[in-house]
């Protein structure tokens, strides 16, 4: 499973990015909207923007590796998770009421931490119309820098 | 500051996700990038040189997409010496001194720069 700490992480004010490749080997990435996790089915649920995920799906749908980020700015602290699509969706009511509340989180974190203008930035970013990503996770890695930086994390 | 984030990929396909402190710009068709303590990265460009870099522009947040291609790598000279300076002012900043340190300067070609389209566009008339 899942740890639970990691799971609160995710769900928290955190920067998301989704890496994928295509079928050349030549990597491509995308901001992720915020992300429901599934610690019971180690699933990650997540949101990109249909204004740029076409690339992005496209990997997906070619071959299906992923690696996804959650990253919580001031702290450095940084996980990855590793693996494998499973399905994409319209995002539904639910969905974007959870990608709206991760933007609400951001935006308060960082006006807080950084000021208006910083909070400013992910209030302008796009957000829907979006599409739900569903991935399941087969490794996840810590990635905050220090002496445990690249350290796999069991589960 | 705000970090810039690379994908790289393995040869078995893996992609793998990083920040890195610094995208330097060393002429109109190379950027330099630090290399600091990411590992699965070098190792993955020495197999596959392609690596997808997202800038962030600090004033506004606009995105900026680059495609790039290992070239080489350099641990002396003036690159590396501007970026060494650099990493100790941003480690210094963000409460990092003594963990962020420049181990070389990896040169890439860029092969592509996209505008990416992150922003909402501004309130139209009336």
């Amino acid at each position: 499973m899942i740890p639970q700490e990691l799971v609160e992480f995710l769900h928290g004010p955190r920067g998301f990015l989704l890496g994928t490749r295509d079928g050349r080997l030549r990597p491509g990435i995308s901001w992720i909207a915020g992300v429901i996790a599934d610690a019971a089915n180690d699933e990650i649920t997540m949101f990109i923007a249909d204004a740029y995920g076409a690339r992005t799906l496209a990997n997906l749908e070619d071959n299906g590796m992923a690696a996804l980020t959650a990253g919580h700015g001031p702290a450095h602290e940084t996980y990855q998770f590793k693996g494998r699509f499973i399905e994409s969706r319209p995002s539904t009511d639910h969905d974007i009421a959870v990608q709206q509340l991760h933007r609400s989180k951001v935006v308060a974190h960082f006006t807080g931490e950084y000021g208006e203008e910083a909070g400013g930035i992910f209030a302008g970013s796009l957000l829907l119309p979006s599409t739900a990503i569903r991935f399941k996770v087969t490794e996840i890695f810590d990635q905050t820098p220090g002496p445990n930086a690249g350290a796999r994390i069991e589960f | 500051v705000i970090p810039s984030t690379i994908v790289t990929c393995s040869l078995a396909g893996v992609p793998n996700v990083t920040d890195i402190s610094q995208v330097w710009y060393v002429d109109e068709n190379h950027v330099a990038l630090s290399h600091q303590f990411f590992n699965k990265t070098v190792r993955n460009v020495r197999e596959n040189p392609q690596l997808g870099a997202i800038v962030v522009t600090p004033e506004g947040g606009q995105n900026w997409y680059l495609e790039l291609d290992f070239d080489r790598s350099e641990t002396d000279g003036p690159v590396f010496d501007e970026m060494d300076m650099k990493i100790e002012a941003i480690a210094s900043m963000t409460g990092m001194a003594g963990v962020f340190t420049l181990k070389a300067a990896d040169i890439y070609r860029v092969r592509s720069v996209r505008r990416m389209n992150n922003r909402k566009p501004p309130p139209g008339p009336g």
